[in-house]
């Protein structure tokens, strides 16, 4: 009776092992793991494995002033630009955020907060949004790489601050874009 | 009297609604009902012919009335003004008894609250329409060099700015009643939510404060809960607040942008903006939840609002702003068929539309050469007016917001 019970639990287990698994492959590989993660090796048996909410990209408590606009030039040579309209990453934006990723691992106890910015053309609410989707999308990015998600947090200025008070696409394309700041240490 | 009043105006309604040819977009170019409508000289205190005055442009903005000479009018008001109070008289001509009679008071802040009152209660009995001479609009304007909010009567009139964050704050949006004003605000650091329960003595509660964006705002008819945008968790999401429990609903999960919520009359369900199918356009989803609908193709739209009134099945409900061509124009969508109107076209940026609660103008933001002021569009007619130069000492004016 115990052996049966012992491989009823065994059975459990293993289902409880294998779902976990199986939500761990569902993950974007870039998500950021929130606490102790799906990992297998917690203290203490068989983990209570939840059927996963999407923790994926939850934001941490908020932490200083983003007016202060503390930003050392190797932060400011590494804002992405984007397209009009988008908010993905573009393969030759890429390096700038490899190298914020090697910054903020240099630099592990920074809170690096993420200001995104879009041009002049269309409203200011949806650009607002839209910003924010960039600057999500650079933390989306730095997570992947490795990057601890609770020393990232964003801010979007919509299309308030642009880097170039022109109204031609010169400018535009300047102005869609995502800068880093330091807000923490 | 009212009756008859009724019919002419079905009739006009019908024959005024004529169409321009585009099969998919078109401009509504009717010639609205009107009726001829004198005001004669008030008897009474010094303040007698400017309360008339401010009637006859009260009459004449509601655009249901063409203020004539008394021997054109069909309909005549007469009035006496005495310790601040109008008693009124409207009568039908050729008829000795009047139709109206009414004393007001207006609000106490003098003649032009008198004759607001009074143009309400004719717009209401004798056009059976509902008036929005005792309305209120909301905008962004930036002359102190930050963006504050700032309010007005709805001809412009009585200007008064109402916060003084010097900082980013912006899109105000009334409450179900005219006094309570939601807006987002920077003066933290962060884009945060607040209301101010009532603009005459403006307290501001911050209602949504969460890490990352907190933007949108819009209360719900009933006044108990607050459509917002939140990036929280990882994204700009719809959400549903209780505003007396603070609790949320999310009501959105994707991996793109939503933006801008706005109520259907009936508070059961919120339209929005989405770019998850690649380009900003407007969904339609349940208050509490459920599957949303996509209720525009094509192009680049944003800025829903949705009428609380709707004033005739020719008249869309909802009006937003897209691009046409190189501008932004504003448009409106008939909710029940899914009939686009293209409702502005005059070479400038037309953007961030919305309502009077008549449901028939719309208050937006024009910008001509990156200067931007407010105009108003009778989307029956499609004729479009500035709502007041002498606005323009506010710099630019952008984002506003129309009382219920």
């Amino acid at each position: 009776m115990n052996t049966r019970l012992l491989t009823k639990i065994s059975v459990l287990s293993l289902a409880v092992v294998v779902s976990a698994g199986m939500v761990g492959c569902k993950k974007k590989p870039h998500a950021t793991p929130p606490g102790p993660g799906p990992g297998l090796e917690g203290a203490g048996g068989p983990i209570a494995v939840a059927p996963a909410p999407d923790t994926t990209g939850i934001m941490p408590p908020r932490s200083g002033d983003p007016t202060q606009r503390n930003q050392p030039p190797r932060l400011a040579a590494n804002t992405v630009h984007f397209a009009f309209d988008s908010s993905v990453v573009n393969p030759s934006e890429r390096p700038k955020l490899d190298d914020m990723a090697g910054y903020m691992r240099e630099n592990p106890n920074q809170i690096i907060t993420i200001e995104g910015h879009c041009d002049e053309r269309g409203t200011a609410e949806y650009n607002r949004a839209l910003g924010e989707r960039r600057a999500q999308a650079c933390r989306e990015y730095l997570a992947g790489a490795g990057v601890d998600g609770n020393k990232l947090q964003t801010i979007s200025y919509g299309k308030e601050k642009p880097a170039d008070l022109g109204h031609g696409e010169e400018a535009w394309a300047k102005n869609r874009r995502a800068e880093f700041i330091i807000t923490g240490q | 009297m009212k009756h008859r009043m009724w019919s002419v105006l079905a009739v006009c309604g019908m024959a005024g609604v004529a169409m321009a040819a585009a099969p998919a977009v078109r401009i509504i170019k009717g010639q609205a009902p009107k009726i001829n409508i004198a005001v004669e000289p008030f008897a009474g205190d010094a303040s007698a012919q400017q309360i008339a005055a401010v009637l006859a442009t009260d009459l004449v903005r509601s655009d249901w009335f063409n203020y004539v000479p008394s021997a054109n009018a069909e309909v005549i008001v007469r009035g006496t003004v005495s310790g601040g109070a109008l008693t009124g008289a409207v009568f039908s001509r050729g008829h000795s008894a009047p139709v109206l009679q009414k004393v007001c008071a207006g609000d106490n802040s003098g003649p032009r609250s008198v004759a607001h009152q009074m143009a309400d209660e004719i717009v209401r009995n004798i056009a059976g329409k509902p008036g929005i001479a005792q309305t209120k609009i909301a905008c962004v304007a930036n002359a102190t060099g930050s963006k504050e909010i700032y309010v007005m009567d709805y001809d412009g009139a009585n200007v008064k700015r109402l916060t003084n964050d010097h900082t980013l704050t912006v899109r105000p949006r009334f409450g179900p009643n005219r006094r309570t004003l939601v807006y987002t605000s920077y003066r933290s650091g962060w884009p945060d939510v607040y209301i101010m329960a009532d603009i005459a003595a403006p307290a501001p509660r911050r209602v949504a404060y969460y890490p990352g964006l907190n933007t949108g705002g819009a209360i719900s008819p009933d006044g108990r809960r607050l459509a917002v945008i939140l990036s929280k968790d990882g994204n700009p999401e719809l959400y549903v607040m209780d505003l007396a429990t603070s609790g949320l609903t999310r009501l959105s999960r994707t991996r793109q942008a939503e933006s801008s919520p706005c109520w259907s009359p009936d508070g059961s369900q919120i339209c929005f903006i989405s770019d998850r199918a690649g380009q900003p356009q407007l969904y339609i989803i349940p208050a509490g939840g459920g599957e949303a609908r996509r209720v525009t193709f094509g192009g680049y739209k944003t800025e829903p609002d949705w009428a609380s009134w709707s004033v005739s099945a020719e008249v869309p409900d909802i009006c937003f702003c897209a691009r046409a061509g190189r501008q932004f124009q504003i448009f409106g969508l008939k909710s029940r068929t899914g009939e686009e109107l293209l409702l502005t076209q005059d070479g400038a940026d037309n953007e961030d539309p919305c309502w009077a609660p008549d449901g028939r103008h719309i208050v937006y933001s024009r910008t001509v050469s990156h200067r931007s002021s407010l105009y108003i569009l009778d989307a029956f007619t499609g004729r479009t007016i500035e709502l007041n130069p002498n606005l323009r000492v506010l710099g630019d004016c952008t984002a506003p917001a129309w009382s219920r």
